[in-house]
């Protein structure tokens, strides 16, 4: 798999999501530039971080995408606001783990 | 002590002016008289996954229901379709429409929404998959076309909706079925 980085994102999400999928076996490499030919898929994600004493992600969507059409194969989103708000890892940890659940 | 019932009373005027969410609605994300230009002789189930229902507390969703209702909706009027289907027979064609993202406002004045849905049309016949496509769209409403944030909200979600039902639709009606 390949993870697209947000060419924004100065948190590197992407590598805690790299790092997650390879603890599931999966080869991963991630980075700004289009995929190589050669991957099965792309992951994709978006997060959203919102100010409450110190900034939290609020939310975030996974999406497993086809690397040759962009289509949708699995994704999963995590959603928690600042009283139950998890660390960018757990955030990571809880979505990955929802896809997998979602895939069996 | 006259600071603090300012305090309060300015929390209550935020609370009315914010109010509770409310759901996009089939109304609302129904399209206006839609053309494709194109009219299958055949008939279409719809199904529709990944949407949720908005609680009173909850920031606001897209109901799977209220989503198949509005491109089922479009389909009717359109006639894209010679008919949609209830149920598990009698379809020549099943249209799954699976929400993907959306992005839900939680404060701001001009407010755009980010949509993304996946859609495959499957020949229920053989089981082929005729059509997989990523549909993203948005939709955007200022604050002079409505002040409450959460009827806002709600417009800018049901305007992101309505495109992508629209781009979804043009796209199936582009195919040789």
């Amino acid at each position: 798999m390949y993870v697209k980085k947000i060419p924004e994102d100065g948190r590197e999400i992407n590598l805690l999501i790299a790092d997650k999928l390879r603890t599931k076996g999966v080869t991963v490499t991630t980075g700004t530039e289009p995929p190589v030919s050669n991957v099965d898929a792309v992951v994709t994600y978006i997060d959203k971080w919102m100010w409450d004493i110190t900034m939290y992600m609020l939310e975030l969507t996974i999406t497993i995408r086809d690397p040759k059409t962009d289509f949708p194969i699995a994704t999963g989103n995590s959603f928690h606001t600042s009283l139950t708000r998890l660390s960018p890892k757990e955030m990571v940890n809880e979505v990955v783990e929802n896809i997998y659940k979602g895939a069996k | 002590m006259v600071t603090r019932y300012g305090g309060i009373v300015v929390a209550a005027i935020v609370l009315v002016l914010a109010g509770c969410a409310s759901p996009a609605s089939r109304e609302g994300m129904a399209l206006q008289s839609p053309v494709f230009g194109k009219q299958f002789p055949y008939s279409i189930r719809v199904q529709t996954s990944g949407g949720s229902e908005t609680s009173a507390l909850d920031t606001i969703n897209i109901s799977d229901s209220d989503l198949k209702a509005a491109i089922e909706d479009a389909v009717v009027q359109s006639k894209l379709f010679k008919s949609v289907v209830q149920g598990k027979d009698g379809s020549d064609y099943e249209l799954n429409v699976r929400v993907i993202y959306f992005s839900k406002p939680i404060f701001g004045g001009t407010l755009t929404v980010e949509f993304e849905t996946a859609w495959s049309l499957i020949k229920v016949g053989d089981r082929s998959v005729v059509m997989r496509k990523s549909v993203k769209s948005s939709g955007t409403v200022t604050m002079s076309e409505a002040f409450a944030f959460v009827t806002r909200a709600r417009l800018a979600v049901e305007a992101a909706a309505r495109e992508n039902i629209r781009q979804g639709l043009k796209a199936i009606s582009e195919l040789d079925l």
